[in-house]
Formats: C-alpha cells, sequence, structure tokens
C-alpha cells in the first residue's frame, strides 16, 4: 500500500469514514507497522487539536504502550461504533493484535468506556503530569484568534511571526511583506 | 550587459548577407526568449520578485481579511540605495514597522510595545518569489490567466494552485510596466479568497528620501523587545544538529533553515527550524521553560496558523501561513530526534 494511501485510510479511520473491509485491512496493517500505528497517534491529535479538544497532557508514545499493553492481552473498552466495526468481524477469526493496537488507541483514559458522543483521542498519558508542566498555567485556547489569547502568549506569537517573516518567502508576500502586513493589519478589534 | 554580439564595422558601410541572417536569428532568439519569459506564469513570478526587491515604490493599499478593511501605506526603497521598508496602518490602531538592511522594528501603540529583530543575514530581504521556481510544480499549478486592471494599471493575472489541502493558493495581479504586485488574493482549500491585499494608489519614483522611513512613533514609554545582543563573531547562530525533528512532513516540504539563538523576548536560546515547500513556509521555535503562560492548541492570525504543545517542559511552536491542519500536522510529527533513532 502506498504511504498517501495508507495515510488516507489513517485519516479516514479517525474522522469515523472508514468502511468495514478497509477497516478491517487496516487493522492487520496496523499490526504490522509501528509506524503507522504512530501515524494514527498524530492523526488522533491534529483531528483533537483542530476540534479545541486536546487533552491536557498528550504522550505520542503510543506504540510502546500498545506493545505493552498487547502482552497483557486483556479485554478492551472500545468506542461502541468503531467497536462494531472492527471488533466483531475479526471476533470470528480471533482477536488479532493489530486490531487490538486500534482499539487501544480508541481507549480513554483509565480504561472508561466514553460517555455516548465522546470522540476517541489520543491515548492519554498514564502517568502524571510533568512536574514543570503541573508547576505550568494552561492557556485555555477557547478562541482560537491570535489576538483574544493570553497577552503573554499573544506577545511571544507576535514575536515568533516577526521572526518567521525573515524567512518566509511566499508569492504575493510583496517581498516577504505580507506577514508585516498581517502584523499591523490585526490590531485589538476596536 | 548585452548578450549579442557588436554588429562588425565593415569598409563598404555594408553588413555581409550571412552576418545579417545570424544577426537576425540573434535578435530573433531573444526576443523570444524575453517573450516565453513574459509569456508564462514562471516568468511572470520571476519577474514580480526582481521587482519588489530592486524597485523604490509607495503607495496605498488596502488588506482584506475576516470581513475587515485595513487600510496602509507601504514606502520602499530599491536595493540600488540600500534596501529599507516602511509600513504603516492609516485605519485602526496605529503600528509600523521599519525594515533595513539590519534590523526590523515593529511599533505597536495599541498594547504599547516594541519588537526589534535582527535581518536574517544570508537573505537581507526576502525574495517574493523562492529561487527554485521549478520545484514548485511538484506541489503547485502554475497559470496565466487573463488581464486585469488596478489602482489605473494594466496588470497581468497569475494563478499558483495547490496540487492538495495541506497549503494555500494565490492569485496574484502583477503590473505589466513595472512586475510590481498590485494585487494578491490568498485563497483558501476550496479556492475561496481569505485574504486580500490590493493597491489603490502606487508610485514608482527614482529615490526615497531616508525621511520617508523615519518611523512617526517614537516607542517612548513602550515595552521594548529587543534582539538580544549577538556575538559578532556570529556565534551566537549555532548550527548544532537538530535536537527535534519533524516525522511526517507534508509533500514537497523539506528543512531549509535550522539554528539555536536567542531572539527577542526569549529567557534563553531558541531552537528554530523552517520547513518550506518553495513557497509556504512553516516555522517551528522549541523553548524551554515557557513561563506561566504556555500556548497548547491552535490560534490563527488571517492565514497565519499556529500550533502548540508542551513536552517535558519545552515549548513547542509552530507557525505559518498554511492551513490549520498543516501545522497541527507537523507539529504532532516533532519527536526528539534521539527518541527516533532509538526506535529505529
Amino acid at each position: 500500500m502506498q504511504k498517501e494511501a495508507l495515510n488516507e485510510q489513517l485519516s479516514a479511520l479517525v474522522d469515523d469514514e472508514l468502511r468495514r473491509e478497509e477497516a478491517l485491512f487496516l487493522a492487520r496493517r496496523l499490526g504490522k507497522s509501528p509506524e503507522a500505528v504512530d501515524q494514527l497517534g498524530r492523526y488522533f491529535l491534529i483531528s483533537d487539536t483542530l476540534r479545541n479538544q486536546l487533552p491536557d497532557t498528550i504522550d505520542l508514545g503510543l506504540a510502546d504502550r500498545v506493545s505493552a499493553a498487547l502482552e497483557a492481552e486483556e479485554s478492551l473498552n472500545v468506542r461502541p461504533a468503531l467497536a462494531r466495526r472492527l471488533v466483531r468481524p475479526v471476533a470470528g477469526l480471533g482477536v488479532a493484535a493489530s486490531v487490538a493496537m486500534v482499539a487501544i488507541s480508541l481507549m480513554s483514559p483509565g480504561g472508561q468506556v466514553p460517555e455516548a458522543g465522546d470522540r476517541p483521542r489520543v491515548v492519554a498519558a498514564g502517568t502524571a503530569p510533568h512536574p514543570a508542566q503541573a508547576a505550568l498555567v494552561p492557556t485555555a485556547v477557547s478562541d482560537n484568534q491570535w489576538e483574544r489569547l493570553d497577552p503573554e502568549v499573544q506577545k511571544r506569537l507576535n514575536v515568533y511571526l516577526v521572526n518567521h517573516s525573515e524567512h518566509s518567502s511566499s508569492a504575493g508576500q510583496l517581498g516577504g511583506v505580507l506577514n508585516y502586513v498581517r502584523i499591523t493589519g490585526h490590531s485589538e478589534r476596536q | 550587459m548585452s548578450v549579442l554580439p557588436a554588429i562588425p564595422s565593415v569598409s563598404n558601410g555594408r553588413v555581409p548577407t550571412w552576418r545579417c541572417a545570424v544577426i537576425a536569428a540573434l535578435l530573433s532568439f531573444g526576443t523570444v526568449s524575453i517573450a516565453r519569459a513574459q509569456d508564462t506564469a514562471e516568468g511572470w513570478l520571476e519577474r514580480l520578485g526582481g521587482a519588489a526587491k530592486s524597485l523604490s515604490y509607495e503607495g496605498t493599499f488596502v488588506y482584506r481579511h475576516e470581513g475587515r478593511m485595513e487600510t496602509m501605506r507601504i514606502i520602499h526603497r530599491g536595493e540600488n540605495e540600500g534596501e529599507a521598508e516602511r509600513l504603516i496602518t492609516l485605519t485602526g490602531a496605529p503600528r509600523e514597522i521599519i525594515r533595513d538592511e539590519q534590523r526590523v522594528t515593529c511599533i505597536f501603540s495599541d498594547d504599547r510595545s516594541v519588537v526589534v529583530d535582527q535581518r536574517q543575514l544570508s537573505k537581507p530581504f526576502s525574495s517574493i518569489v523562492p529561487g527554485d521556481v521549478p520545484r514548485l510544480s511538484r506541489t503547485y499549478q502554475l497559470e496565466l490567466e487573463g488581464p486585469g486592471r488596478i489602482a489605473g494599471r494594466p496588470a497581468q493575472q497569475i494563478l499558483i494552485k495547490p496540487r492538495d489541502r495541506l497549503r494555500y493558493g494565490y492569485r496574484l495581479w502583477a503590473d505589466r510596466e513595472s512586475g510590481l504586485l498590485l494585487r494578491s488574493d490568498l485563497l483558501d482549500e476550496q479556492g475561496e479568497p481569505i485574504e486580500q491585499l490590493m493597491f489603490t494608489e502606487l508610485r514608482t519614483p527614482a529615490s526615497i528620501p531616508a525621511a520617508a522611513l523615519q518611523p512617526q512613533l517614537s516607542g517612548e514609554g513602550f515595552t521594548w523587545y529587543r534582539d538580544p545582543a549577538q556575538p559578532m563573531d556570529g556565534s551566537a547562530r549555532k548550527k548544532p544538529a537538530p535536537r527535534w525533528q519533524a516525522s511526517d512532513l507534508p509533500e514537497g516540504f523539506e528543512l531549509v533553515t535550522h539554528e539555536v539563538r536567542r531572539i527577542a523576548g526569549s529567557a534563553g536560546p531558541v531552537e528554530h527550524m523552517v520547513y518550506s515547500d518553495g513557497l509556504a513556509s512553516v516555522s517551528v521555535y522549541i523553548e524551554k521553560g515557557a513561563g506561566q503562560s504556555i500556548f497548547r492548541g491552535r490560534s490563527r492570525m488571517g492565514a497565519v496558523h499556529a500550533f502548540g504543545r508542551v513536552v517535558n517542559d519545552e515549548q513547542i511552536t509552530v507557525v505559518g501561513e498554511v492551513p490549520a491542519a498543516t501545522v497541527a500536522r507537523i507539529g504532532a510529527s516533532l519527536q526528539p530526534v534521539a527518541a527516533l533513532n532509538s526506535a529505529r
């Protein structure tokens, strides 16, 4: 399978848009490819980011935890819709490790069955947050407009954008100026 | 410098027939080459880039985004006189950006702050056109479209269509006379304009007086975020091996810059990487100890999107003029190189 085609299928899985037979095929593929499992984890992270549903702590070491979980091979709590799609057809064949991998990626933290309507998310780290992180106050991004972020975050992003503008060379930038136009043109809403 | 050979002098005042034929052929070849450059999107992009850098110009333009419209003025001095530029808002909060060959100074009156950063030494002014135009064809389709008229000037339209949904497209209008960009529409994944910049008035004087490039805002009493003093020997721009690596870059994106340096307002060294597909670019900043306010998730300023995550007390921020999914994809795939190597 070409990489792009695989990525499209992983993306469709995250969006819950994969057909049953495709899901089966993908499950087998995941069982053989730690890279694909990593990619799946990233797609869940991207999906959560785009929906502003990022968990407080993210651990992308999905493959390691999957391997550990497979060794334990306990029964898994899976989001019902995808469980029907993935586990039932495979159940008759014996629960393949590959399906378990997919299932684990859909587990909620602590092994709880998610409430109806909950989205799957990247497996949250099972450990306590890093002490340094715990000391920080996360900036909630309830509105993704730049000018409505925490002022300190906004200032840092402005500095980054000024610096980035020096490196970007996009067409239409009037010699690199379009990013500066954005910086000057996005003043506080009056 | 002319590429045509000098016409030889002949004693009888006439040029031999065979020489006429050679000269005619050379003239014809030159004309065709120039015409070809003018008649292709690639040729126009190259002309746009050259004009934006070399010419002196000043003008007023409107910037439309998210249902809002701002009016701004730009004054640009061409490279023959020492390239410099001043950008001023004419509506909304007064803001100014001054760029010369050494530094960029951004003065924001609304939040009473000034940001001063170094220019990139290797690239005094960013080119409007990437150096490798043919490379663009991997990820973009370039088309020449019909004529137009902007600010009373005849214009040539150029369409840049992305081949996937991970980058934006552009519709550009170039001044047929000077080659300057007169209008730029940034197109989203559906081809709809999300940002428009259009000159309403443009002049190309022979020179720009130095006084016209001086800021009106003094910045007095403002908070200044200065680029920390860097040793003159260049050692501040360290080029160690990258500690982080994006393992899932969209098609065509490559690492073009990597450095570790202090930047304005940073408490310590910041690892900076730039990925580019030749047109769009994405910067990754990795900074230890982001203070009491960390950035996690996403944000946007017009067409610029940002994505943040924190890993082991390191704030990772991805910024670029690309769709949200692209910064998120690159940001999510960033991993310590050591971890990637141990996984192999």
